[in-house]
């Protein structure tokens, strides 16, 4: 009988707890579903890196080399630097080194020397023997140094991007060069560097 | 009467778990009711009874030649449209290509937002903008890699006004010769938060 009488209510009790769970339940994702209202906008921006590039050519004769040179000899050796990328150049360096070295090119005081001209048009080249003349203004980009350097600044460059100058490389072995210069013989490679401009506001 | 007594002695429970329910039911409808109203109102896009975001330009004049150490400065108006105010503005930014300068390991991209309480101006003939008003930092520089998302601070948020931001894309001086020729197509997203 107790039985009968129990039954009732314990169905009832689980129909209440149902609905408290429903409830809850529905409470819940209801309040997790409409929290917040958003509102969204977007712009969009294409931003794109320069290039930096030093070219040479088309006229480059410094791989031209010269042989039997005698004290107070001269070459000249044209070569055009091209500033190809996007970017203007800051500045630009010259560093020269030797593969085979010899006193020509280690001795200082009497050894090689360098010197750099720029021609505001393209030089006129005769020979060979390459010398060259410029319709044009010349500047000084390199006075004569030694012919080994590291990483020497050169002046009177445009650098700017798009442009190219035009640069005469004169070598030449002194005068006061004795006989210990006889017979020797130097391989010199010429590596140009360029370093981008300073940084502005695009 | 031993069923009584029994009966009311497990009746107070009975009770107490009925009331519970009644009441976590009703919170429930009511709950599902506000929501409803939420869900009837016009939707943000249309209505004007909840504030709306928009910007102006859809599209920042584009960038080109970036160099290391070279900064770009654009401006942008954030306008809070609709009745209401927003909580909290975010930024959600992307790249919608795989681009080296977003890379999270090498020197790229990086952005920085300021707001002024009045137009930006261009400083003289140059690039760049300067504030005649006061002048707040609404994100700190940040790099501009992956997908990121971002709490703007110091935007006023209020229903009517105008924030005028500067972005600024910077490229550090570190950058290295990979980074060259590069293109970075970035998309801005603003979304603001409604008070409830």
């Amino acid at each position: 009988m107790r039985l009968r009488i129990l039954t009732p209510g314990a169905t009832t009790n689980k129909v209440i707890a149902t609905i408290a769970v429903l409830g809850a339940a529905a409470a819940i994702a209801g309040l997790g579903t409409f929290a917040t209202f958003t509102s969204s906008t977007s712009t969009s921006h294409t931003i794109a890196s320069g290039t930096l590039s030093l070219t040479s050519g088309p006229v480059n004769r410094l791989g031209t080399g010269a042989s039997l040179i005698a004290a107070g000899d001269s070459m000249q050796r044209a070569i055009d630097l091209n500033y190809a990328g996007s970017v203007d150049m800051g500045s630009a360096t010259l560093t020269t080194s030797a593969s085979t070295s010899s006193a020509l090119d280690t001795d200082t005081t009497d050894g090689l020397r360098l010197a750099i001209d720029k021609c505001s048009v393209a030089w006129t080249e005769s020979g060979p023997p390459y010398t060259y003349t410029c319709g044009g203004s010349v500047s000084t980009v390199l006075a004569s140094q030694p012919l080994i350097g590291s990483n020497v600044g050169l002046s009177n460059l445009t650098l700017t991007a798009g442009t190219t100058d035009h640069l005469r490389v004169t070598v030449t072995l002194p005068s006061t060069a004795g006989n210990a210069f006889q017979n020797l013989s130097s391989t010199v490679g010429y590596t140009f560097t360029g370093v981008q401009r300073a940084g502005t506001s695009q | 009467m031993p069923l009584l007594g029994h009966s009311g002695r497990r009746g107070r429970p009975g009770q107490l778990l009925a009331s519970t329910a009644l009441l976590v039911g009703a919170a429930g409808l009511t709950a599902l009711g506000l929501c409803a109203g939420f869900a009837n109102a016009s939707p943000p896009a249309a209505g004007g009874h909840h504030p709306r975001l928009s910007v102006t330009p859809r599209a920042l004049a584009p960038v080109g030649a970036l160099a290391p150490g070279d900064r770009a400065e654009r401006t942008l108006e954030l306008r809070y449209r609709g009745a209401g105010r927003f909580t909290a503005v975010m930024l959600r930014m992307r790249s919608r290509n795989n681009s080296v300068l977003n890379s999270a390991t090498r020197p790229g991209l990086h952005l920085t937002i300021e707001r002024c309480s009045r137009r930006w101006t261009r400083k003289g003939r140059t690039k760049a903008y300067v504030c005649r008003g006061k002048h707040w930092s609404v994100l700190k520089a940040i790099r501009l890699s992956g997908e990121r998302r971002f709490t703007l601070r110091h935007l006023s948020r209020l229903p009517g006004k105008t924030d005028h931001l500067r972005f600024t894309m910077s490229l550090p001086r570190t950058a290295d010769n990979g980074l060259q020729g590069r293109i970075s197509r970035m998309v801005y997203r603003f979304t603001g938060v409604a008070a409830r």
